[in-house]
C-alpha cells in the first residue's frame, strides 16, 4: 500500500485556486520532488498534506490518505498526535522556524515529552545522537538558535524533524536561502539519512537540479496542476511536457562548453482565473488550437503521467505503434 | 584592456559588534583589490559572508572604508565625498529584492520620475518621452500598459525592470548589480541577464555583477572575481574561472552546483569541514580546505599570476617564499 496517496486535491484561497485537482502517490521509502515556480501551487500543496494550511486557504475538494486514512476530515486532536511523529515538517527557510528563545536541547526535548516521553539521561542521548546525524557537535545542543550560521540552522531543522523517526517528512525548500557549498552537504546528508531511517519525503522546490539529484520520481507543477510525473533520470532525459522541458533548459550543465540559458518567455497565469485551456499554453511553444480551450487531462501511465494534449498523442502513437 | 572605470586597492574594512559584552571585530573586507574595466561586466562572486554586499556598500558610498582606495573615473573617492549628488548620479544600483526596493504607493512612471527630475532636471513631457524611452530600453512595452501600473499589478520580472529603468534614469556610467536575479524565478532570470549585457553593449555601462552563482556569473560577465571571508581569492576571464578554477574554495564551488547530468560525476567533497574557520592569520580558506599544508597556516597568500591566465591567491600555485612581496 502506498504511504500516502493524494486524490484530487483542490485547494482555495478565496477565488484563487492553488491547487487544482492534483493526485499523487508515494511509496515506502520514496522520495518525490515536487518542482515548480513561484505561485505553481507545490507549497500549498505541501502543507494541505499536512493540513496547515492557514485561514482562507482550505481544501476545498479531494483526498488526502495516509496509510489509508482519510486526513481531511480528521479532527485536529488526531492530527496533532500524528504531526511530528508520523508527518513531519521542515520548513522554507526552517532556519527561522526554530523558537529564538529555547535552546536547540529544549526544541529537541519539547517534541520528544509531547509524542514519546523518556527519561532525561536517555533524552540527553538522544539529542547528541541527532546532531551528529547532522554533523554537528554536541556542545551546540545548549545553544540559541541565533548562535549558530544558517546553514547549522537548516541542519538543527532537518534533526528536529527526525527526532520521532518519521513515516513521511514534508521538505519545503529546505535548500533556498542556504550557500550553494551547504545546499550540496545536506542534499549529501539527506541521502545517507534516508538510508538509515527509511522515511519518505516530499521534497518541494523550485530549484530543479537539486530536485533531479535527491528525489526518486519527480512531479513538476505549473499554475496551481501538476504536468508532468517521471523517475528522476528520465525526467532528465526525455522531458514529456514542453513546460518541463523548457525548465530544464533554464538549468545548464556546469560542466558544458558553451552555456545559452533562453529563459521561458511570459509570465506565469493568474491562479483566480479559472478558463478552460492549458495553463501553460501561453508561453508554450508548441501550443496548439486544442490547447487554447480545452484543459489537458493527467493520463496516469503508472508511476509517470503527463497533461498535455501533444504528449498525449506521442504517448498513444508509442502504445499503439 | 580598456581603462579602468573602477578602481579598488587594497580596501579594509571593519565592523565591530558588541557580543556578551564583549566587542568582537568582524573583518568584512580584508585586502580587496580589483578593477572594473569601462563598458566590461564584472562577477563578484562569493557566499554569505564573504564581503560582497559590503563591497557594494563601500562603492555606492552608504559605508566608509577604513583602508584603501577606491578611484571612480581617475577620482579617488575622498574627492567624489564632497560632491556625492554628482558621484550617484554617475554609480547606481539595482537591488536584489524588487519586491522591497520600490515604494508601493508610487506608479512607474513617478519612480522613475523622480531621478530624472533630480539628476537631470527634467520635467514634464520632456520627462515623460525619457520615461517612454528608457522603458523601451529595459523592454517594459507597450509603454503605455505599464507607465502608470502600481508595483502590485506587476511579476517580479517586471518590478526589476523597473528597478533597472529607475537606475539607468540618471545616465550612469557604472551600476553595481547586488544579486539581482536570486529573487526571481529560474525561467525570467535568463531575461534579466540578456537586459543588463544589453545595457553595457547598447547603453554603454559598466557593470559591477554581485552573485552567489558560479553559473550566472560565467554567462553574463567578462571577468570574475571570486571572493571568500572578505578576501580575493581568485580573479580572472569569466570562462577560465567558471570552468577551470585554479583555488581550492572556487573549486568547491564549482562541484557543489547540481549536477544531475553526470551523477557518476558526484563529487564527494569532504563537507565535515563545513563548520569550520581560521581567523588566526594564514589563508582564510586553510580550515576547510581540502589540500591545507603547514605553510598555510603562518603564510598568508597573495593574488598572483597563475599558469593559465587567472590570478590565484594559494600556496598550491607559487611558492610562500616569493609571498613576502607585497601586492602591487
Amino acid at each position: 500500500m502506498a504511504l500516502l496517496e493524494v486524490e484530487h486535491l483542490t485547494v482555495t484561497y478565496g477565488n484563487v485556486h492553488a491547487v487544482r485537482d492534483v493526485s499523487l502517490k508515494l511509496e515506502p521509502g520514496e522520495i518525490l520532488g515536487v518542482v515548480g515556480e513561484s505561485g505553481s501551487g507545490k507549497s500549498t500543496l505541501g502543507y494541505a498534506v499536512t493540513k496547515l494550511l492557514r485561514s482562507p486557504g482550505q481544501i476545498s475538494a479531494g483526498r488526502v490518505l495516509f496509510e489509508g486514512q482519510d486526513l481531511v476530515p480528521m479532527a485536529e486532536r488526531e492530527l496533532r498526535k500524528k504531526r511530528w511523529k508520523d508527518i513531519a515538517v521542515v520548513m522554507q527557510s526552517g532556519m527561522n522556524a526554530l523558537n529564538p528563545v529555547a535552546t536547540i536541547r529544549r526544541q529537541f526535548e519539547d517534541a520528544i515529552m509531547a509524542h514519546s516521553p523518556m527519561s532525561q539521561t536517555k533524552m540527553r542521548e538522544r539529542v547528541a545522537e541527532m546532531l551528529q546525524l547532522v554533523n554537528i557537535d554536541a556542545r551546540y545542543a545548549d545553544n540559541y538558535p541565533h548562535e549558530l550560521s544558517g546553514g547549522m540552522k537548516q541542519r538543527v531543522a532537518i534533526a528536529l524533524a527526525l527526532v520521532l523517526d518519521p513515516k513521511l517528512i514534508i521538505f519545503d525548500e529546505p535548500t533556498t536561502a542556504l550557500d550553494v557549498v551547504v545546499q550540496r552537504y545536506i542534499v549529501q546528508n539527506l541521502k545517507m539519512l534516508r538510508k538509515r531511517y527509511n522515511f519518505s519525503a516530499l521534497f518541494i522546490s523550485h530549484d530543479l537540479g537539486t530536485v533531479l539529484e535527491i528525489a526518486d520520481r519527480v512531479a513538476v507543477m505549473y499554475g496551481g496542476k501538476m504536468v508532468e510525473v517521471q523517475a528522476a533520470g528520465e525526467l532528465l532525459k526525455n522531458p514529456r511536457h514542453p513546460y518541463t522541458e523548457a525548465l530544464l533548459k533554464c538549468f545548464p550543465d556546469p560542466r558544458s562548453e558553451q552555456i545559452e540559458v533562453l529563459g521561458i518567455p511570459g509570465t506565469p497565469p493568474d491562479l483566480a482565473d479559472l478558463s478552460p485551456g492549458c495553463p501553460f499554453h501561453p508561453r508554450c511553444a508548441m501550443a496548439m488550437d486544442r490547447c487554447r480551450v480545452e484543459t489537458p487531462e493527467y493520463i496516469s501511465m503508472g508511476e509517470a503521467g503527463v497533461a498535455c494534449h501533444l504528449a498525449a498523442r506521442e504517448v498513444e502513437v508509442g502504445q499503439n505503434g | 584592456m580598456a581603462e579602468a572605470i573602477l578602481k579598488l586597492a587594497d580596501v579594509q574594512k571593519t565592523y565591530t559588534r558588541k557580543a556578551n559584552g564583549q566587542v568582537q571585530k568582524v573583518r568584512a573586507v580584508r585586502h580587496v583589490t580589483f578593477d572594473v574595466p569601462r563598458q566590461h561586466i564584472v562577477a563578484l562572486v562569493g557566499e554569505s559572508g564573504s564581503g560582497k554586499s559590503t563591497i557594494a556598500k563601500l562603492i555606492t558610498g552608504v559605508e566608509r572604508a577604513d583602508a584603501g582606495a577606491i578611484v571612480f573615473n581617475q577620482k579617488p573617492f575622498g574627492e567624489w565625498r564632497r560632491n556625492m549628488r554628482e558621484y550617484r548620479r554617475h554609480v547606481q544600483m539595482v537591488f536584489q529584492d524588487p519586491y522591497a526596493a520600490l515604494n508601493p504607493l508610487n506608479t512607474v512612471r513617478y519612480t522613475i520620475s523622480r531621478p530624472l527630475a533630480n539628476y537631470r532636471a527634467l520635467k514634464g513631457s520632456a520627462s515623460d518621452r525619457e520615461i517612454e524611452r528608457i522603458l523601451e530600453t529595459v523592454h517594459l512595452t507597450p509603454v503605455k500598459e505599464f507607465v502608470d501600473k502600481l508595483p502590485f499589478e506587476l511579476s517580479g520580472g517586471q518590478l526589476q525592470r523597473v528597478v533597472t529603468a529607475r537606475a539607468l534614469a540618471s545616465n550612469p556610467q557604472l551600476i553595481v548589480a547586488d544579486e539581482p536575479v536570486s529573487m526571481l524565478d529560474v525561467s525570467i532570470r535568463a531575461e534579466i541577464l540578456h537586459l543588463l549585457d544589453e545595457l553595457r553593449t547598447k547603453q554603454g555601462v559598466s557593470l559591477l555583477y554581485i552573485t552567489h552563482d558560479l553559473i550566472s556569473a560565467r554567462m553574463l560577465a567578462d571577468e570574475i572575481v571570486v571572493l571568500y571571508r572578505g578576501t580575493v581569492v581568485e580573479e580572472g576571464n569569466a570562462q577560465e574561472v567558471a570552468r577551470n578554477p585554479m583555488h581550492p574554495y572556487t573549486q568547491l564551488l564549482l562541484q557543489s552546483i547540481p549536477n544531475p547530468w553526470a551523477p557518476a560525476l558526484e563529487p564527494n567533497v569532504d563537507l565535515s569541514r563545513l563548520d569550520r574557520t581560521s581567523d588566526d592569520g594564514g589563508c582564510v580558506f586553510r580550515a576547510r580546505c581540502p589540500h591545507a599544508m603547514k605553510v598555510c597556516e603562518t603564510a598568508v597568500p597573495t593574488l598572483k599570476s597563475g599558469a593559465a591566465g587567472q590570478k590565484v591567491a594559494c600556496f598550491l600555485h607559487h611558492a610562500p617564499e616569493t609571498q613576502e612581496v607585497a601586492a602591487p
